[in-house]
């Protein structure tokens, strides 16, 4: 499958996943981007700080931080609905993780992309 | 006597995926995946590394008190639908590469975990640079030290300052995403025909060709250094948010044109470019580790995450003093943060308290991976019935350094493997720095690979400063230093020169080993870690003279190091080796039965 990028897509979806993947995106990410998007240019952003550094929320990892309830899909959009809490993303969560069955038994990659660094 | 807490760790998914198996806060066992697998940086779930780990801890998966997962998938997964909110229309083609794996595997450790170890066992979950900090600073000797991680990527972190302190890790400060210098090597890893996530190194190793002409424009344009190391890059100049390439057009515009083609000729654009980011990066990881050290007030430092792969930078930052005392996680990418969750884990979940370390660290001299018994190497050997000659130690020594000597290459698997990407001796291909042709020959007839790539030395301990300009220890090959001048042959760079031409000139007594800016990425031996190699070298010394040899990882370009008999074997036989090593078992090319290899095994490994 070539990607509008002409780059080949590594992950083997069937038409019918693309589109359900392509309607989600269009219709509940995209229009995130109002609220999300970043005014700050790079010129700005350069000129107007001494540091690019940020502070984490605390210094290191408590106990209950290591325990995270993501034992199922159903755990998993929970514990992301609360993260999402009070942000524009909220109303997103279960049904991004509902999707996510599809591929469930989608194997996995066996090779990195060539092309770029593996972040998602 | 209470029962030991066993924990595991698990990196996967990304890059290098790697298993790691803690016992009250020791390290027993580490591997990657690929080792077993035989695919060159394997993302996927490490099953068998996992069953390697267990069993080399002589453990069921019941007495595991938990696995540890290296990062937090809730965090990544906010990072990645944020940044494609924000990337908005764009953003479609990255999503269609990566949600059907972001929403699939990646959000099913939970389940993998149970489906493989067949068992209840606690899941915990680490953070990305929180596994790296802790993979460098619990492993060393230290009791205080500044650490730095620098990667491409975690959950939101692609940089971190932090303090270790006992076995407590503090971060001071983050850099986030989408501002990252390991993107920003990785974008002119691609640009110049590499792979991304493997090219790095072949970038690092290309650079000493090239002249920093395009340094300023990377420190205009690209992206900004503050003078406390933190920087942010220009995204109008980078494709990985908005498309499946690092780079742009504006990119290719800013740098004077398209990139170059894989496999095709090197050129000095790319020399230059090599150089130029090089530059760039010293000078943020510079300032990063100033900042660091007047934070944190000590001058020790534990540095890991991919970025401190980069053995250049990190011999710059102790010969320029910056730091008192360096340790480096030999396995610093992502696969050594399966043993950093383990150890946080341990130390922060389960409270095991961190014991003195009376050694040089605790790494074991990274001799963490599978090794075989000189039973299963002959076992080998003899159901397929090839020739081969036992040696007790001592005497498989000396033949070793007399085959090298003789300038015969040899493969030399003995111990257990090697964890993180550099070959320490255990899994090598061994030659004689002396000879004018070792380069050429092991790049082109054993490795198949670009002959512009330089090889390591290994050196025994107390011979290094005989060769090199290192105060410090080097034990697992992570600082380049530069060759002593009392050895070094009177040698110019040419612009106009074929890179090959230029490899073939002798740049020291010991050509193989010395790059073309004298600089040699080196290994120090030492006895304690790594009694059999420190004892070849003392025979090789006792023969030529000299204390070092050419090291370079038993493989061929594409295939991960080799793990067993049967890998070792396969490659010996594939390339022009002429002796191959298995723990007390020599065997000699010459005496080999012709090998039926059936199989197009240059088709078999992809190309790094």
């Amino acid at each position: 499958m070539t990607l509008p990028t002409g780059v080949e897509n590594t992950n083997l979806i069937n038409s019918e996943d693309r589109e359900l993947l392509t309607t989600f995106f269009k219709q509940r990410i995209v229009p995130l981007s109002e609220d999300l998007s970043i005014k700050e240019t790079y010129a700005q952003r350069r000129a107007d700080r001494d540091s690019f550094f940020v502070k984490r929320h605390s210094p290191s990892m408590t106990r209950v931080e290591f325990e995270l309830d993501l034992k199922d899909r159903d755990a998993f959009a929970a514990t992301l609905e609360t993260h999402w809490q009070n942000r524009p993303l909220q109303p997103v969560a279960q049904d991004l993780i509902t999707l996510g069955t599809r591929f469930e038994q989608l194997d996995e990659k066996v090779d990195l992309s060539e092309f770029v660094y593996e972040m998602f | 006597m209470a029962s030991a807490k066993h924990i595991l760790g698990v990196s996967a998914f990304y890059h290098d995926s790697a298993a790691a198996l803690v016992s009250d806060g020791e390290i027993i066992a580490a591997a990657q995946e690929e080792r077993f697998s035989r695919k060159k940086h394997d993302p996927r779930f490490p099953a068998n590394a996992i069953n390697y780990c267990l069993e080399e801890g002589g453990i069921e998966a019941r007495d595991l008190a938990a696995v540890v997962f290296y990062e937090n998938p809730i965090k990544t997964m906010d990072r990645v639908v944020q940044m494609l909110a924000e990337t908005g229309e764009a953003g479609l083609g990255p999503w269609l590469e990566g949600a059907p794996g972001a929403l699939g595997t990646k959000i099913r450790f939970d389940d993998l975990v149970a489906n493989e170890l067949k068992c209840d066992v606690p899941v915990l979950y680490s953070e990305h640079h929180l596994s790296h900090a802790a993979s460098t600073y619990f492993p060393s000797a230290f009791e205080e030290a500044g650490i730095l991680t620098v990667d491409g990527v975690g959950e939101w972190a692609t940089t971190t300052l932090a303090m270790g302190r006992g076995r407590e890790i503090e971060v001071l400060e983050e850099i986030h995403f989408p501002h990252s210098l390991g993107l920003l090597y990785s974008a002119f890893t691609q640009f110049c025909g590499f792979r991304v996530n493997s090219g790095e190194y072949k970038l690092m190793g290309l650079a000493p060709y090239g002249r920093p002409v395009f340094a300023d424009i990377i420190r205009d344009e690209l992206v900004a250094i503050k003078p406390d190391g933190s920087f942010a890059l220009n995204l109008e100049y980078f494709g990985f948010l908005d498309s499946l390439s690092m780079t742009n057009s504006r990119f290719h515009e800013l740098l004077g044109g398209e990139p170059r083609e894989a496999e095709s000729r090197l050129t000095q654009r790319e020399c230059d470019l090599a150089a130029s980011i090089q530059v760039v990066t010293e000078e943020a990881v510079m300032k990063l580790v100033e900042t660091l050290v007047r934070t944190t007030g000590t001058r020790n430092l534990c540095m890991a995450g991919g970025v401190a792969l980069n053995c250049v930078a990190n011999g710059k930052v102790i010969r320029e003093g910056l730091v008192d005392d360096i340790w480096i996680q030999p396995a610093a990418g992502d696969a050594g943060g399966a043993l950093g969750a383990a150890m946080l884990a341990s130390y922060k979940y389960f409270d095991i308290p961190r014991a003195p370390c009376n050694k040089r660290d605790r790494q074991n001299g990274s001799y963490l991976g599978a090794g075989y018994s000189n039973a299963e190497v002959k076992a080998y050997l003899d159901v397929n019935e090839k020739p081969y000659q036992v040696l007790e130690n001592e005497e498989r020594a000396r033949y070793v350094a007399q085959s090298i000597a003789d300038g015969k290459i040899v493969g030399y698997m003995v111990g257990r493997m090697e964890f993180g990407p550099r070959s320490l001796g255990s899994r090598s291909i061994l030659g004689d720095p002396r000879n004018q042709d070792t380069q050429s020959t092991m790049n082109l007839k054993i490795k198949y690979r670009e002959s512009f790539r330089p090889f390591a030395p290994s050196v025994l301990d107390y011979r290094s400063k005989d060769y090199f300009d290192l105060e410090s220890d080097s034990p697992y090959m992570l600082l380049v230093a530069p060759v002593k001048e009392e050895i070094r042959l009177p040698f110019e760079l040419n612009d106009e020169e074929d890179l090959v031409d230029v490899v073939n000139r002798p740049r020291s007594s010991l050509p193989a080993i010395t790059h073309v800016d004298f600089s040699a990425r080196v290994q120090t031996v030492h006895e304690d870690t790594k009694p059999d190699y420190f004892n070849m070298l003392r025979e090789f010394e006792k023969i030529t003279g000299e204390g070092v040899v050419v090291n370079t990882s038993f493989n061929v370009r594409g295939e991960p190091p080799v793990c067993s008999p049967r890998d070792a074997y396969v490659c010996f036989m594939r390339t022009e080796m002429d002796v191959l090593v298995m723990e007390n078992c020599i065997l000699e090319k010459t005496q080999q039965p012709a090998f039926d290899d059936v199989a197009d095994w240059r088709g078999e490994y992809e190309l790094d």
